[in-house]
């Protein structure tokens, strides 16, 4: 009998884009501008619980739940986040997390699809691998391709370039991730990261909420303690600021007068009894940003605020690459969503700049040109990672980068080490 | 998760979120066949809804009015967007606009025109639940039709017509109708050799099941030899038989299985491949942890081995008895 055969137009190409992170997975159909999943990494699972009594209508090995179904079943399954710090830790679960993800909420069948997956800077070589032989044997997968996720901010800003340093940047740049888990801030020139110069801070999204969850703890806010991270969470999101001069006494000072606009009136429901309430929202507001510029405010042991790390990492790259990586630094994660913070990033890093222009001005009577900072925010900046091995998968190029499963079968796991970066076309 | 579910979640939750939100925006979402659906919402307020498959004309000839005229007789089908093979669209404003509370109202009033509130607000709300099931179930609606329609003639004692469409590109369904059976065979076809083995287990487990369900329709293994199928379709004599495939039978009757609930039997029917699929990737996902872990084991097991020391052999001469090192 004829087969008929399967026309592969735009809409027949199938690329899936998954941005594993520690705290949220974004994942969706490339050709999108926006992820159509942002999940929780989380796998309620009954590994290690005590055997009860199952239904028999049930099978133990698919009884187990992923992203914000998985909050609902912590009486029956333990919690489990399979990612720390970007890396992953739970490879079993990692799997049962992306069959899940695949079948579940992607619907797509692996033989025919290629997937663009993310992974942090300095992941290891291994991890490369192992997740190849979770996509080419378990899942068959049609394609791989992992990038490295400042990488793929870059390739987002570059489509949307927001001043004219942008347009010519291409993948040159600075890359502030800040997420849920950990801040990177990573150096890439023309789409290879600089690994020596990658610096880290542990602290981000998660820790500001925890911060603000303590603040309002400490104010004695009446929050049910079933609902008080969720509480700090939608606060952290909804009202927090940064100061645009740094300026902390300032900022007291104004909340204490009570200047308009300070205090905030946040309206919450209990998820129990449903009983509503309201609280009111003070210094958290600009408290918890501002870790970035004040880390010592959570953690005692990082003092070095983040104009500084981003500093320090650009001095430490090759000196033909520093113009360019002050002249595009892009923020990338939901944590540098702050109103204010592009603004204030520029100016600390242009100050630090400006200053150790004139100490080397003073010294050599040479006066240098000066450098002129960009931050520059992405309109999709949440998802700038997503959005970028979305664009990457439309271009002509993609086609002759991913690894296919054939390539695969012939070489081995080993192929995944290596994935070329190609520069995008407009 | 057993049965995989009829509505694609993509766009059960893109949909909501499209005509809440009421942004002028574009999603496309794949899925299983070769499907793509794409969601438009216009400035307007009309949200739009392409569909395009594998195959498409043949399989919408065989029940496409019907589907239309089942599930999507409340909505406008528009002229197919460009690269797409239906559309359809919904317009939100069609939806009740809930009335403003005046600012001299009295408290009676007020009451009223809340509890009015309520009322146009629920309304909305099932409305829009309507459109998002409508609209999130048009693959399984399009695959599933075929079969609700043979079930709904054979109940009505009308006389179905057989029929058979190719699903994908080595798979072919037929559907044969009796007085008050309807006979199914499917071609399944794998080409990885695990995929093909794991598939060959589950579904000799599904034909051993019939012994632990009640009413259970015959299932079993066919090829293109079978009587029946040949007296339908006597094509299949002169095909190419894929040595990747294998072809399944079952028999549903019409008085234990297809009198009452067509709907849910036509979702399995229409998904029985994606089911089989998912739960061979589930049992390898199984088998490579379990895998992992032996092998995790013979590793550490390996480290704890000690090699012999060597130790020298000495020769005895026999005769002499003097001893000699080797």
């Amino acid at each position: 009998m004829q087969q008929k055969q399967i026309d592969k137009g735009f809409y027949q190409t199938k690329v899936c884009v998954i941005d594993n992170g520690t705290g949220f997975t974004k994942m969706g159909w490339a050709g999108n501008t926006e992820p159509q999943f942002d999940i929780p990494t989380v796998v309620a699972d009954h590994q290690d619980k005590q055997k009860v009594q199952m239904s028999k209508n049930t099978n133990d090995n698919l009884d187990y739940y992923i992203g914000y179904e998985a909050y609902d079943y912590t009486k029956s399954h333990n919690i489990f986040y399979p990612m720390k710090s970007g890396i992953i830790e739970n490879w079993d679960l990692m799997e049962k997390f992306w069959h899940r993800s695949i079948f579940d909420y992607l619907r797509a069948e692996p033989d025919e699809t290629t997937f663009i997956l993310t992974e942090p800077p300095m992941n290891p070589p291994e991890n490369r691998e192992n997740i190849a032989e979770i996509f080419f044997e378990t899942f068959n997968a049609k394609g791989l391709h992992i990038s490295v996720q400042a990488v793929l901010s870059l390739f987002s800003s570059a489509f949307a370039p927001v001043n004219d340093y942008q347009k010519t940047a291409g993948l040159t740049g600075m890359v502030l991730d800040s997420g849920d888990g950990v801040t990177h801030c990573i150096p890439v020139s023309d789409g290879y990261v600089i690994g020596s110069c990658i610096k880290h801070i542990p602290l981000a999204g998660r820790d500001i909420t925890q911060f603000v969850q303590n603040l309002l703890k400490e104010r004695g806010e009446n929050i049910p303690a079933e609902d008080i991270k969720k509480v700090a969470r939608e606060i952290k999101e909804k009202y927090g600021y940064c100061i645009s001069d740094g300026d902390l006494i300032k900022e007291f000072q104004a909340f204490d007068k009570g200047e308009k606009n300070t205090f905030k009136t946040y309206y919450g429901k209990n998820s129990i009894t449903k009983e509503k309430y309201t609280i009111d929202v003070g210094y958290e507001r600009f408290l918890g940003p501002e870790m970035f510029f004040h880390p010592e405010f959570l953690d005692g042991k990082w003092r070095s605020p983040i104009d500084e790390i981003i500093d320090k990492s650009i001095q430490s790259s090759p000196v033909d690459c520093r113009k360019k990586l002050y002249q595009n630094i892009i923020l990338s994660g939901g944590s540098t969503l702050f109103e204010g913070f592009p603004e204030r990033l520029e100016q600390q890093v242009q100050r630090r700049i400006d200053s150790r222009l004139l100490k080397y001005a003073q010294r050599s009577g040479f006066k240098p040109a000066p450098i002129k900072v960009n931050v520059s925010q992405n309109p999709f900046q949440r998802y700038a990672v997503w959005q970028g091995g979305s664009l990457m998968a439309c271009q002509p190029q993609f086609e002759k980068v991913y690894h296919t499963r054939q390539e695969y079968f012939e070489r081995g796991p080993s192929i995944a080490r290596y994935n070329a970066v190609f520069q995008p076309q407009y | 998760m057993m049965l995989i579910d009829p509505q694609n979640k993509l766009l059960k939750t893109q949909i909501m979120e499209l005509i809440m939100n009421k942004q002028k925006r574009i999603v496309v979402a794949k899925d299983y066949n070769y499907s793509c659906t794409k969601l438009e919402y216009m400035e307007d307020g009309k949200l739009f809804l392409s569909f395009q498959c594998f195959n498409f004309n043949e399989i919408f000839s065989i029940a496409g009015n019907y589907m239309i005229g089942k599930y999507y007789k409340d909505y406008t089908r528009e002229e197919t967007e460009n690269g797409f093979n239906l559309t359809f669209s919904f317009d939100a404003q069609s939806a009740k606009e809930e009335p403003k509370i005046p600012k001299n109202a009295t408290e009676a009033e007020k009451a009223e025109i809340q509890e009015l509130r309520q009322q146009i607000r629920g309304e909305n709300q099932k409305l829009f639940e309507k459109v998002t099931r409508d609209f999130s179930q048009i693959r399984r609606n399009f695959y599933a039709v075929a079969f609700e329609q043979a079930f709904d003639q054979i109940n009505k004692g009308e006389g179905a017509n057989k029929f058979k469409y190719q699903s994908r590109e080595n798979e072919v369904v037929y559907a044969i109708p009796d007085k008050d059976a309807l006979n199914i065979f499917y071609e399944i076809s794998f080409q990885d050799n695990v995929d093909r083995t794991l598939a060959n287990l589950i579904i000799t487990e599904i034909i051993d099941a019939k012994k632990n369900v009640k009413m259970a329709p015959p299932i079993s293994r066919s090829n293109y030899q079978s009587s029946i199928l040949k007296s339908a379709f006597p094509e299949v004599s002169n095909i190419k038989v894929d040595p990747n495939s294998q072809v399944i039978t079952m028999t549903l009757f019409k008085a234990q299985h297809f009198s009452k609930n067509i709907e849910q039997l036509s979702t399995f029917l229409q998904g029985f491949r994606q089911y089989l699929h998912y739960h061979i990737h589930a049992s390898k996902t199984y088998l490579h942890s379990r895998i992992i872990k032996r092998i995790g084991q013979f590793q550490r097991s390996l480290q704890l081995c000690q090699f012999e020391p060597e130790i020298e052999k000495k020769n005895e001469d026999l005769f002499t008895q003097s001893v000699a090192k080797a």
